[in-house]
Formats: C-alpha cells, structure tokens, sequence
C-alpha cells in the first residue's frame, strides 16, 4: 500500500508535467478587454492627515468652524428644527437592505428612506468586546466586491470580513466576520435611532454559505442597545432562526446586530433580514 | 512576485499589468485547467480570471500576498465556469488525450493515467483544495481563507482526495 507521501509527490509531479501554458491567444483576448476595463478602486475615507501637529490644527480649524457655522445655522432655523426627523411622531419602517442603496456614492454611515443622515452604520469590533465606543467604520466599498459577488462595505485587511448585499439574497443583508483563532473582528450593522419612542425589532437571521458542511460551527448572533445585549441567537446546525422584540429608544442611540467571529469565522457568512418598526 | 509591478499595476499602468500576467497567467490557467478539467472551459475561466484581477488589483491591500489573491480569483472563476456547465446541462469533457507532460515527469504512465481518472472523480470543491495545495503551494489556512471554508474542512477534503487518489493507483497494481 502506497504511503500517502508517496502519493501526495506523484500527485504533485502529475500536476506540475500536467500543466500547460495559457494559451497566446486567451493571454492577448484578456489583455486586449483589461485595456477596456477600468479598475474597481476601493473608496476609504483617509483620517491620516489629522496626524501630526498640523493636521490636528487643521482638524480643530474645522471643528471650530462647524460648531460655529451650525451655531448660526440654528439660531436661524431654530424655530424650525426639532432636533428629531421631519417625519418624526409618524409611523416608521426602517429595513436596512432596502436603504442599502438610498445613497449615491455609498455612505458610511449612510442614510435612511426618510431622509435622516448617518443613520446606517457598517461597523467591526476590534476584539472580542462589545463596546460600541471602540466600533470602527468599515473603511472600503466596492460593487461588486468580487469575493463576495455583490455591493459590500468591507475591510482588505480582513479577508471576508464583509457587510453586502447581493441580488441573490433579496432583502437581506450578508455579514461575515473574520478572525485569525486569536484575534477576532465581528460584523456589526448599526441603526441609530432618528426617533424617540418604542421600535418594534423583527427578523430572521440564517445561514447564508448553504454549501458548508454541518461540522461549520455555530454563527452567534446578537442584538445589542449600545453596549447592552437585548438578544441572542445561537445558530447550531439550524439554518434560520426568528426574532423579534421591542425596547425603547432615545433619538441619537443605537441598536446594534452582531454577527460573532466566536472562534472560527470561516463559514459564518449569515443573512440578515430586519425590520425596526416605530408606531 | 515582483512588488512592484504590482503596485504599478494597482495604479493602473497597464504594461506592468501585462508584465503581471505574462508572469501568472501560466500558472493560473494550470490551476483552472486543473479544477475544470475541459481546455475551453479552463481558457474561458483563465481569461476572466485575469480580466477580474486588473479590475480588482486597487482592492489588495497588501502586494505580497498578490499571489495567493490571485489563485482565490482564478477558482471562482472556475467555480463560476462549471457553475454555467451545470446550468447548461454540459458535461465535463476529459482531457487525455491532449496532454502534454514535461519529459522529466517522476510518475509513470500508468500511474498518472490512473491519477486522471481518480482525480476526474473528485468533486470540483476537492479539486480546488488538492490544486492549491498540492500544486499552488498554498498553506491549509490559506487555502481555507481563500475558499472561505474551515481548516478542518481543507484537512478532510484533503484526506478524502488522497484516499480516492490511492485507490486509483492501487486498482491498477492488482
């Protein structure tokens, strides 16, 4: 019997006398449309000039500018503005794979239906803590992103560490954290609440990589209010789980849906579908 | 890998880019001919596979792992390929007859012929695994991060191959 050294080397010398060059032709056929492709470029927005001592004055030139200029801005709109939506009191839905594209170039954080900026937020965790003070943004955009087959905030630093949409998952958004074993980068959607008021939380959460075997692992899921943890759903060998609750919410707060690293984030691609209804 | 052809052609300079795939495109055809078994079908996954890694070149962070980036493109491209033979009912074509091996090839020819024929019965998703290993040179993690699967998932797919591979080689001994 054959050791399997022996036959991983006869393998390994079939495939390398086995392979042929690429063809002229299909070098020169793929060259020829690379002249007529243009690139996807990764769109990050880029913080490192506030480094150094005159990127921070420049940075608190702006601030001041802002506070003054918004300082203006209320005092002559005051009476107007009351600091919530214009369509606050009404009925609301919010669902975040129909807002997914309410923007043109993406935002992070990006907008709602109602006109409420900065109300979706694509986030990761640096570590395994829950602390939405230390949540970075997603830093890059692509559509598509060729790895995931879809639109999708994403971070090159972290393979498939992804927040997407694709045609194929209909209203649902994908999330995919990473981890390396040791260190872990969990996927986050944030909503920030642009009322105040009780918001009804209902969904489905479900495997989204249908082809991975049941030894996967588990994909832990949570909702969270800021830091504290509303709801958890652990995804063992079920495919899908609902979900659905209600809480209250201050204007300018935050619900948090987290798709864990746990210990091993291969396989844990998972589709969210979500609606926050405020009544 | 030349860094800096790479960075060059993430920049969009379009010659060091053809420089790039002058380097690559052999391998990664290999590697598409390999999981595809069918010529046609490898070309056409080749062809778009290095169509889509100028197209996403500006989306590598880091140029050193250009390489291993690169054969993750090529397999879902080839997964994409057999992807669309499913769709059209297509079977897949072997590719015997037109092989051409290196004159210094270790395996004889019974072996290798019996390596085909249990190579062709690995499903596509063993193929990918076993090509990457045992011909791109990836490491198991590298190859699970590349197909989004678990290492224990890249060890079994290994270990199933191997076995099926065995097997073949050993129906032609008796």
């Amino acid at each position: 019997m054959r050791s399997d050294n022996e036959v991983e080397r006869l393998l390994e010398d079939w495939l390398t006398g086995e392979a042929r060059p690429m063809p002229q032709e299909v070098l020169e056929n793929a060259l020829e449309s690379v002249a007529r492709t243009r690139q996807t470029h990764a769109r990050s927005l880029d913080w490192r000039w506030l480094r150094g001592p005159v990127g921070a004055t420049a940075a608190a030139a702006v601030l001041i500018l802002v506070v003054v200029a918004g300082g203006l801005t209320f005092n002559v709109i005051g009476s107007m503005y009351s600091g919530e939506s214009p369509s606050a009191g009404m009925s609301q839905t919010w669902d975040p794979a129909a807002d997914f594209d309410i923007a043109t170039p993406h935002q992070n954080p990006g907008p709602d239906q109602y006109g409420n900026s900065a109300v979706w937020s694509f986030l990761r965790t640096p570590g395994a803590e829950h602390d939405p003070a230390s949540y970075f943004l997603l830093p890059d955009f692509a559509d598509p992103l060729l790895t995931f087959g879809g639109e999708a905030w994403y971070d090159t630093d972290y393979l498939n560490l992804l927040i997407g949409e694709r045609a194929a998952a209909g209203e649902a958004l994908y999330l995919h954290p990473w981890t390396d074993g040791t260190v872990r980068k969990d996927a986050i959607l944030g909503w920030k609440s642009p009322i105040s008021g009780e918001v009804t939380i209902e969904g489905t959460v479900a495997r989204a990589q249908h082809s991975c075997p049941a030894e996967a692992g588990d994909i832990i899921f949570s909702v969270d209010r800021g830091a504290l943890s509303l709801d958890q759903i652990v995804l063992g060998f079920a495919r899908n789980a609902d979900f659905s609750l209600t809480t209250s919410m201050a204007a300018g707060e935050s619900l948090y849906f987290i798709v864990d690293a746990d210990s091993d984030a291969n396989c844990d691609g998972t589709e969210l579908r979500v609606t926050i209804s405020y009544r | 890998m030349d860094r800096e052809l790479v960075e060059r052609a993430q920049q969009g300079d379009e010659s060091a880019y053809a420089a790039l795939a002058v380097r690559i495109g052999d391998r990664m055809y290999a590697a598409a001919h390999h999981i595809l078994r069918d010529t046609g079908r490898a070309e056409d996954a080749a062809q778009q596979a290095m169509i889509d890694i100028w197209r996403m070149l500006p989306q590598l962070k880091d140029p050193d792992r250009f390489q291993a980036w690169a054969y993750r493109i090529v397999v879902r491209a080839a997964y994409a390929e057999a992807g669309r033979q499913r769709l059209w009912g297509l079977r897949t074509a072997a590719v015997g007859s037109d092989r051409a091996y290196s004159p210094d090839h270790a395996a004889s020819v019974a072996d290798r012929d019996q390596l085909e024929r249990g190579f062709q019965r690995l499903p596509i998703d063993h193929r990918a695994v076993v090509v990457l290993k045992h011909y791109a040179g990836l490491t198991n993690p590298e190859i699970a991060e590349a197909l989004d699967i678990p290492e224990g998932t890249v060890r079994s797919r290994l270990h199933y191959s191997i076995k099926t591979l065995r097997a073949a080689l050993e129906a032609d001994a008796r």
